[in-house]
């Protein structure tokens, strides 16, 4: 699974562009008729001269209107596709304005795209990153946190002649925190 | 939560360019085709019009209706089954980038740094692919700052730890400890979080 999109995109995109074309064939069909004579003629003269002049004018006039078809055909192509293309180019954009946030140490957005947007799943992917960094960057800062604080105790302790079991203690708790600092950043492989 | 409108349509010129152009071609080609096809009937319709003997048609549609009807059918068909290849076609090309870049930033998320986000010269989203690598460096730098002051405050710790063993720590052993834990600290206040 790669390009996760919306229900039905697809199909839209598919109906829709069909459409336009076939709205276009319709438009083409009845102009062309149009521009004939309807009818042509009662003698058997009269019809054989008609015919011979729609023979004469049928491909230039064929052409021009098909141009004419093909290029509001084109325009509509465009403007539809120019959405539909924007449901994938948009959440892309997004997703390279977050990174650079992102690198930039910014952990605490969250990603959420339009309704309507594709690649869902790639912010999923993006917000479940930033959850797990931000969850190990903060297990480094709480740990940070309590080392601070045992140090502090220790400074007093050691300030007031204590010693035994009291800044064993504190040190081991001390310890402990430097672990887990060590474990979460080899966790990290840079 | 940030605000997640967008009122530029057109912002990623490139792509969407090359999204639109594979419609707009076979859009193209398939007006060429209805043309060449209806134009070449017509004239081989009205070449046996003018040598038939018995003329029953009187009106232009009698004339030119079954042929444009066809001719419109039969390349509709093929135009219908050439959308359905474009868009397989368009999906496969932007579903491989896609599934590459969610794979390196799962190994990201596994805490990997070391593994680059990128794609082939070719494919697309290659962009995308270089902004997710800044964002993986980005972090990689910040981290790897807190881990050069780690060894810093293990061996702090560790002398610390040395000297209540032996009961001669010190409170300047104490504010050793401390410096290394702000050290760090300061390397934190590169994230916000």
């Amino acid at each position: 699974m790669g390009l996760t999109t919306q229900k039905n995109y697809r199909l839209l995109v598919y109906g829709n562009t069909l459409l336009i074309v076939m709205l276009g064939a319709l438009f083409a069909g009845c102009v062309l008729f149009w521009l004939l004579p309807a009818e042509l003629g009662e003698s058997f003269g009269d019809i054989m001269a008609t015919a011979q002049e729609i023979r004469r004018v049928l491909v230039w006039r064929l052409a021009t209107l098909y141009a004419i078809t093909a290029l509001l055909i084109v325009l509509g192509i465009a403007l539809i596709h120019l959405f539909y293309s924007h449901r994938i180019a948009g959440p892309v954009y997004r997703l390279g304005k977050e990174a650079a946030r992102i690198a930039q140490g910014n952990l605490l957005g969250h990603i959420s795209f339009r309704r309507k947007d594709n690649l869902t799943d790639m912010a999923e992917v993006l917000n479940d990153l930033v959850a797990r960094y931000q969850g190990r960057i903060n297990n480094v800062k709480g740990c940070l946190s309590v080392i601070d604080t045992q140090a502090r105790t220790l400074s007093d302790l050691l300030q007031h002649g204590k010693t035994g079991d009291d800044l064993k203690q504190t040190a081991a708790t001390i310890t402990e925190n430097v672990d887990k600092i060590e474990r979460t950043l080899s966790g990290m492989r840079t | 939560m940030r605000s997640n409108k967008r009122k530029i349509y057109f912002i990623k010129k490139d792509f969407q360019t090359r999204f639109i152009l594979r419609f707009v071609a076979i859009a193209t080609v398939w007006a060429a085709a209805t043309v060449l096809l209806f134009a070449y009937l017509a004239e081989k319709r009205l070449e046996r019009f003018r040598f038939s003997s018995h003329i029953k048609i009187t009106t232009t549609s009698e004339l030119l209706l079954p042929i444009t009807l066809g001719t419109h059918a039969v390349t509709l068909l093929i135009f219908a089954a050439f959308l359905i290849y474009t868009i397989h076609a368009l999906w496969k090309s932007l579903a491989g980038p896609l599934a590459s870049i969610r794979k390196d930033l799962a190994t990201l998320t596994g805490g990997d740094m070391s593994h680059r986000i990128s794609l082939g010269e070719s494919d697309k989203f290659n962009d995308l692919a270089a902004d997710l690598d800044g964002m993986r460096l980005g972090l990689r730098e910040k981290v790897m700052q807190m881990k050069e002051q780690q060894p810093g405050l293990a061996d702090a710790s560790a002398k610390l730890g040395a000297a209540i063993g032996k009961g001669n720590a010190s409170v300047a052993d104490a504010d050793s400890l401390l410096a290394a834990v702000q050290r760090m600290q300061k390397n934190i206040e590169n994230f916000q979080l």
